[in-house]
């Protein structure tokens, strides 16, 4: 396609698009954001700050009708914007897991609380390599489809599939070493 | 301690990875819509404050130019003696100059040039001084001198009948010698 024809193109979907008001993105899209920011800072202040900013540097940005997925270019926005949030949290303690699952028959998803699985989840999923751990971390947003984090994370759509089940692989595996360690 | 089987283990994980998400507080939406608002006024304030020292600027130089400013007389080139001769030597004696003195030069020639016209300011009645000076000496002295001025004017008349009778005479004398 030549240059003319592609500011021809430019303009007639920006002519085209529908314009997009900022109440509208905060309508549809806020709560999406936060839950991918807090899947990273995994705080919920931390969070919402990440979401104030994202929406800041989107209503910078101007042309908002132009943008063609509002919701990846804002989870792509929180996305970056939590990363470089995130402090390094110290390793949690997990002494009290491991005596829970020594006193408990039942199976490990009904011994352990809440707080203590996602505790102890944390801990594996931190220590997964960072392309999978990315991958893990957007896929427990809801709303996130293979096609959206592909999109937030710049990789093909199948190569998010691919990730997602080598970063589940290797969370089962971590999982059954930390056990076996700890009996 | 119970050993885990893999079922037990996909399932700690499907449980953990769907409760790992969290809800914003209630009224999120309009906390990110105030906060929006008020980065908002913000900017325009900055731009506000912004605009003040360019605005003050833009005005000084308008009052600077639409004030009116006391004129500036062209120095008036003055007929008559009391005007000074400027010689200027030719181009080729001149020293050699830079080009700040060259750009200096016309300023000072300026500067002796208003000197020179207020040295000699311009006669209110025309003709000027220059023109009239014998005529108005002339009349000065009759004013003084009438006997003497009558003396003069007769002497002056009689110096002139004696210079025409004398022209005739020798014009008579050409004649008889031609014949």
């Amino acid at each position: 396609m030549s240059s003319v024809a592609w500011q021809e193109s430019l303009l007639e979907f920006e002519r085209t698009a529908p314009s997009v008001t900022v109440e509208e993105l905060v309508g549809q899209h806020a709560r999406t954001v936060f839950r991918v920011a807090f899947s990273v800072v995994r705080n919920h202040a931390d969070a919402e700050d990440v979401v104030q900013e994202t929406f800041l540097r989107a209503t910078r940005f101007g042309k908002l009708s132009s943008i063609e997925n509002p919701r990846a270019w804002l989870v792509k926005i929180a996305w970056r914007l939590a990363l470089d949030r995130k402090r390094h949290a110290p390793e949690e303690p997990l002494d009290d897991v491991v005596t829970t699952l020594h006193a408990s028959d039942r199976p490990i998803d009904e011994a352990l609380s809440e707080e203590q699985r996602l505790r102890l989840m944390r801990q594996l999923i931190a220590s997964l390599p960072s392309d999978l751990r990315d991958v893990i971390v957007l896929s427990t947003v809801d709303e996130m489809s293979s096609a959206e984090i592909a999109q937030v994370l710049g990789i093909p759509e199948g190569s998010v599939r691919t990730r997602a089940m080598r970063a589940r692989q290797m969370l089962k595996q971590k999982l059954a070493a930390w056990l076996e360690k700890k009996q | 301690m119970k050993q885990w089987d893999d079922k037990d283990l996909d399932r700690l994980l499907d449980r953990t990875l769907s409760e790992y998400t969290s809800e914003p507080r209630a009224g999120l939406e309009q906390r990110v819509l105030a906060n929006l608002a008020s980065a908002q006024t913000q900017r325009r304030r900055w731009w506000i404050w912004a605009a003040v020292p360019v605005l003050a600027v833009v005005l000084i130089a308008v009052l600077v130019w639409t004030t009116p400013r006391k004129p500036i007389e062209p120095p008036v080139a003055v007929n008559g003696p009391s005007a000074p001769n400027v010689t200027k030597s030719p181009p080729s004696q001149q020293p050699a100059v830079s080009v700040a003195a060259k750009i200096r030069k016309p300023m000072r020639k300026r500067v002796v040039e208003s000197q020179v016209v207020a040295v000699a300011p311009k006669l209110p009645t025309f003709p000027s001084q220059s023109d009239d000076t014998q005529v108005r000496l002339a009349l000065q002295f009759v004013q003084n001198n009438p006997a003497l001025a009558q003396q003069v004017v007769k002497e002056d008349e009689e110096f002139q009948e004696a210079v025409a009778r004398n022209v005739e005479l020798q014009d008579r004398q050409n004649g008889s010698e031609t014949q």
